[in-house]
C-alpha cells in the first residue's frame, strides 16, 4: 500500500477536491448508499484530511453527482468532498486506487471550479439483446420512445403516480449492431435535480409497449451505460 | 450450467440485494489455482449479510488462506428470490470469490451458529448438488466438515456431515487441510481412509465412526467407536497463548451493509461467569485474555485497513476483562481523533464502573443494555446470574446522569425453579427501573424514560448445568408469556417476548440426537428453509414432519433427562466435567450461588485442556 501523510498547512477556507471515479463491473449493483459507506471507508483508510459533519457522531461530508442508477454503470461518476489542508490533488488518486477494486477506480483528482448544479443532462447508451432483433425492431424502438406522452408509473413521496415523462426526454437515437445483434438506443435524459429522469423508467415503459425483456435473462437482457454528464451548454460537465 | 455476464445481470437485476452475491469486495482473497493444492469454501448457513458479521469466519478465512497452497472461499445461503431463479434456470450454489460451484471444491465446511441454520445446511446442500447424507456421497464429492457452537451437540446433523471439528479452528482446520492434500499427494486417500485417519488427530469428530445404541426407553445406550485407534471421546481444541493466535489484519470489506458492519476486536475467550442457562459460558472455557498493548497494536491495525469507524469489543462479559481500564484508556488516545466509535456490548452490571461509563459516553453508544435475565434474587440466585437489584439500580442511575434516557433488560422466561412470583419481580424490576429516573435529579428531562424488556424463554443447551432440564411446555410459555404482558401495566414500559414456537424447535435440535436426521431431510425435501426468520419460520409444518418421521418432540425439548443417562453430547469432551456440571445444579436447587473464576476455582475441569490463563489453578 502506498503510504503517505497529507501535513499540509491548514486552509482558510476548505476547498472542493472533485474526484472522477468509474463504476463498472460487478460494483454496479451497489446502491447509493452502499458506494457511500465505500468511500467513506477508504478516505478513512488514506487520512484524506477531509471535512467531517459536526456532531456527536462525525462523518465525513460527501457529496455525489446526479444519482446513478443501480445496475447501470458509468465511466466519470464524481464525488466532491471538503479538504482542509493544503495538497496536491493528482497525488490522492493512487492512494485511492490502493483501497479501491477496479470497478471504482479513480481517474482523476483535481479542485472543482464548478457546481453540480450546473449537470444539465445525461447520456445513456442502453444494448438490448433480444431473439429476432433487427434494423426495423431498433428503428421500432426508438420510434416508441419519441412518442408523446409517455405515460410511466412513477413512486413519489405522495405515492405512485401516472406521470407524462416525455418533456425529460431530450433526444432519442436508435440503431442496430450487426455483429453483436444487439438494439443500441442513445438516450439524452434531463439530469438537473428536480427533473432528473431515471432510464429504468424508460426501458419499463419500452418492454411493456413492444413486448421486449419479458422473457428469460439467459435470452433477452440489457445493459445501461451512462456515458456523458453535460452541462446547460451541452459540453462534458467537468 | 454456465451463463455470461450479461444473462447473469438480469437475474441479478430481478433480485433483493444482488450485493450479496457478487462477491469482489476488497481485501477479498483470490488465489491462482495453479498454485493451490486444497480448496476449501466456508459456507455460512444463512444470509450474505448475516455471515459477513461473523468474526469467527473472518479469523478462520484468513488462517486458512495464510497457507500458501490453501484457498479458501466463502459461501452463504442464498435469499428464497435467488433459489428461485437458480432452479429456474439451473445455477449451481457457487462461492463467492471463484464463482465455482461448491461441488468441485476439495472441502466444504459449514459454521452451526445455531440450530436453527440446520435446515439451511441441507437446502445449501442441495443447491449445490452435494447427496445430503455422507453415506451417499462418493469419491468425486466434497468432504463436508461442520464446526461453531452447534457442533458441542452435532448429533442432529452427523449424519450429514463427514467430519466436525470440535473446539477452536485456527490451527485445526489448516492442519485437516494439510492431511488431505498429503494423503492426496501420496496415493494414500480414499474417502474412508482419510476419515479414519483424522478421527486420530485429537478435536476431529467422525460421526460415521460411532456406532449409537439405544435402549428400550429411547435413552442412548452406548457410543461404540467402529475400530480402537480412535479415541473414545473427542476432546476440544483451544488455542492455548491468545496473544500468539492468529489474526486476521485485513478484513474482506462488504459494499452492502451487513449486520455487524464494523472492527470487531476480540479481548479474550472464556467467561469467569458460571451462568448456569447459559452454553457459551461453559464450553469457551478456560479464559484466555489477550494483553492490552496487543490488543491496542491490532485495534489500530484493523481501523488503518478497514476505515471502519466503529470499533466494537468483543468478548462473552467484556467487563470482566481484567485490563480494561488500561485497553479503553490506551484505544481512546487514537480514537477520539480518528473519529472511531468505541462500543462496548455485554456489559454486566456489577462491574459496570462510572468511570467506564464516561468514556464511552465520550463516543456515541445507543440505549444501554442489561441482562438481569430473572426478576428476583431469589431466581438470579438459582440460575447463578451474581447481580443484585441495588447494582443494577446504581447502574442504571450512573446511565440516567450521564444523559440517557433508554434502558434495556433482558430477562429469561420458563427457567428452573421459577415460579409466578419471579415473573412478578420481573414487572417489578421494570417499574423500579423507570422510578429510579424519575427520582434521579441528573435526569435528562428533555426525553422520557423508556425501559424495554426483552424476554426469551429459557432453552435446556448441551453442557450447561441445566443441560438435563425439561422445557416448560408452549403451553406453559405462552401462559407465562401472557401472565407477564398483564402485570406490565406502566406505559414507560415496552415488552416484547420471543416466539416460544421457535423456541420449543430450538430445544428439540439443542437437545436431539441422530434419529432426528430423517426429519431434517424430510424438511428440506419439502422446501423448508430460514427457520431463523420469522417469515420463513413454520411451527405447524414442523410438527408434521416430526409426526411423519415418528418423533416425539417433547422427548427432546420437554423430558427430563436422567442423572446418569448416556447424553447425545456425551461423545464430546468440552474440558468441563459432567461432575462440575451436576453440582452446579444441585446448587440450583438450593438456591445457591458460586463466585466467578476471578474470585475462586470452582473446579469445573476446563483447566485441562491447559492455555495460558490468570485464573485456573
Amino acid at each position: 500500500m502506498v503510504q503517505m501523510t497529507f501535513d499540509g498547512p491548514l486552509l482558510e477556507k476548505p476547498k472542493t477536491l472533485r474526484i472522477r471515479f468509474q463504476k463498472t463491473g460487478a460494483l454496479k449493483y451497489i446502491s447509493h448508499l452502499d458506494l457511500m459507506r465505500t468511500m467513506t471507508r477508504v478516505i478513512a483508510r488514506v487520512h484524506l484530511p477531509i471535512k467531517y459533519t459536526c456532531g456527536f457522531h462525525p462523518i465525513p461530508h460527501l457529496v455525489f453527482s446526479a444519482p446513478l442508477p443501480v445496475g447501470a454503470e458509468s465511466p466519470h461518476e464524481f464525488l466532491d468532498v471538503a479538504v482542509l489542508r493544503e495538497l496536491d490533488p493528482a497525488s490522492v488518486v493512487p492512494l485511492l486506487n490502493a483501497g479501491l477494486p477496479a470497478g471504482l477506480a479513480v481517474d482523476a483528482a483535481y479542485f472543482a471550479e464548478t457546481k453540480f448544479q450546473a449537470i444539465a443532462s445525461a447520456e445513456y447508451t442502453i444494448k438490448i439483446h433480444t431473439p429476432g432483433a433487427s434494423a426495423d425492431v431498433a428503428k421500432y424502438c426508438g420510434d416508441v420512445l419519441s412518442e408523446k406522452p409517455i405515460t410511466v408509473l412513477k413512486h413519489t413521496k405522495s405515492g405512485d403516480k401516472n406521470v407524462d415523462v416525455s418533456p425529460a426526454i431530450l433526444g432519442v437515437t436508435s440503431s442496430f449492431d450487426e455483429e453483436n445483434g444487439d438494439i443500441v438506443l442513445q438516450i439524452c435524459l434531463r439530469a438537473d435535480s428536480g427533473s432528473f429522469l431515471n432510464p429504468d423508467y424508460l426501458l419499463r415503459y419500452l418492454s411493456d409497449q413492444t413486448g421486449l425483456l419479458k422473457g428469460s435473462p439467459l435470452e433477452e437482457w440489457y445493459t445501461v451505460t451512462r456515458t456523458h454528464l453535460f452541462d446547460a451548454n451541452g459540453q462534458d460537465f467537468v | 450450467m454456465c451463463i455470461n455476464e450479461k444473462q447473469m445481470s438480469g437475474i441479478l437485476r430481478s433480485v433483493e440485494k444482488p450485493g450479496r452475491y457478487t462477491g469482489g469486495e476488497f481485501n477479498q482473497v483470490i488465489k491462482d489455482k495453479q498454485d493451490v493444492r486444497c480448496r476449501f469454501a466456508f459456507v455460512f448457513p444463512d444470509v450474505y449479510e448475516i455471515g459477513m458479521s461473523n468474526l469467527g469466519i473472518r479469523i478462520l478465512y484468513h488462517a486458512l488462506n495464510s497457507q500458501p497452497d490453501i484457498w479458501c472461499e466463502r459461501a452463504y445461503t442464498p435469499w428464497p428470490d435467488m433459489q428461485e431463479k437458480m432452479e429456474t434456470y439451473h445455477l449451481p450454489m457457487t462461492a463467492h470469490e471463484s464463482g465455482d460451484p461448491l461441488g468441485v471444491f476439495d472441502i466444504v465446511g459449514f459454521t452451526l451458529q445455531y440450530e436453527l441454520c440446520y435446515s439451511n445446511v441441507l437446502r445449501t446442500l442441495k443447491l449445490a448438488g452435494i447427496p445430503l447424507y455422507a453415506r451417499d456421497r462418493g469419491e468425486e464429492h466434497p468432504i463436508i466438515i461442520g464446526g461453531g457452537p452447534c457442533s458441542y451437540n452435532a448429533e442432529p446433523i452427523a449424519d450429514f456431515f463427514d467430519v466436525f471439528s470440535i473446539g477452536e479452528g485456527e490451527e485445526a482446520l489448516p492442519e485437516f487441510c494439510r492431511l488431505y492434500i498429503e494423503m492426496k499427494e501420496n496415493g494414500t486417500y480414499t474417502r474412508e481412509a482419510f476419515l479414519h485417519e483424522i478421527a486420530k488427530h485429537e478435536g476431529f469428530y467422525v460421526p460415521s465412526l460411532y456406532d449409537v445404541t439405544y435402549h428400550e426407553d429411547g435413552t442412548i445406550c452406548a457410543f461404540v467407536p467402529k475400530y480402537d485407534d480412535i479415541p473414545t471421546k473427542i476432546k476440544k481444541r483451544i488455542i492455548e497463548d491468545m496473544d500468539k493466535a492468529i489474526f486476521p489484519e485485513k478484513l474482506v470489506m462488504p459494499y452492502i451493509e451487513t449486520v455487524h458492519d464494523r472492527v470487531m476486536l476480540e479481548v479474550y475467550r472464556g467467561c469467569i461467569r458460571g451462568c448456569r442457562f447459559c452454553q457459551a459460558g461453559m464450553v469457551y472455557r478456560p479464559i484466555r485474555e489477550k494483553s492490552p498493548e496487543l490488543l491496542d497494536k491490532q485495534a489500530r491495525c484493523l481501523y488503518e485497513n478497514s476505515g471502519y469507524d466503529e470499533m466494537s469489543l468483543v468478548s462473552l462479559s467484556i467487563s470482566d476483562y481484567s485490563q480494561l481500564e488500561t485497553l479503553t484508556t490506551d484505544l481512546l488516545k487514537w480514537t477520539d481523533e480518528e473519529k472511531v466509535t468505541i462500543t462496548l456490548p455485554s456489559l454486566r452490571v456489577d462491574s459496570f464502573t462510572e468511570s467506564l461509563m464516561e468514556k464511552i459516553s465520550s463516543v456515541r453508544t445507543g440505549g444501554l443494555t442489561f441482562a438481569p435475565e430473572a426478576g428476583t434474587q431469589r431466581l438470579r440466585d438459582a440460575i447463578n446470574k451474581n447481580v443484585e437489584e441495588e447494582d443494577l439500580l446504581r447502574e442504571v442511575n450512573i446511565a440516567f446522569s450521564a444523559g440517557k434516557s433508554s434502558v434495556k433488560l433482558y430477562f429469561m422466561l420458563g427457567l428452573p425453579t421459577e415460579e409466578l412470583s419471579d415473573l412478578d419481580g420481573i414487572a417489578d424490576l421494570a417499574d423500579k427501573v423507570v422510578g429510579a429516573y424519575f427520582k434521579n435529579p441528573n435526569r435528562n428531562r428533555a426525553k422520557g424514560v423508556t425501559v424495554t424488556i426483552s424476554v426469551a424463554c429459557f432453552i435446556p443447551k448441551p453442557f450447561t448445568p441445566f443441560q438435563w432440564e425439561a422445557q416448560d411446555s408452549l403451553e406453559e410459555l405462552e401462559k407465562k408469556q401472557k401472565y407477564l404482558l398483564e402485570k406490565i401495566t406502566n406505559r414507560r414500559v415496552k415488552y416484547n417476548y420471543h416466539d416460544a414456537r421457535v423456541s420449543r424447535v430450538e430445544s428439540v435440535f439443542a437437545r436431539g440426537d441422530r434419529r432426528l436426521a430423517p426429519a431434517l431431510a424430510l424438511a428440506c425435501e419439502e422446501g423448508v428453509m430460514f427457520d431463523s426468520w420469522d417469515e420463513y419460520f413454520n411451527y405447524d409444518k414442523w410438527m408434521d414432519i416430526f409426526a411423519r418421521t415418528g418423533i416425539d418432540p417433547a422427548f427432546y425439548a420437554n423430558r427430563t433427562f436422567g442423572k446418569d443417562e448416556v447424553l447425545p453430547w456425551d461423545i464430546i469432551d468440552c474440558g468441563v466435567t459432567r461432575a462440575y456440571l451436576w453440582r452446579e445444579r444441585e446448587r440450583a436447587y438450593q438456591n445457591q450461588t458460586t463466585p466467578s473464576c476471578a474470585e475462586h476455582c470452582n473446579g469445573c475441569g476446563a483447566n485441562c485442556l491447559g492455555g495460558k490463563n490468570k485464573w485456573c489453578k
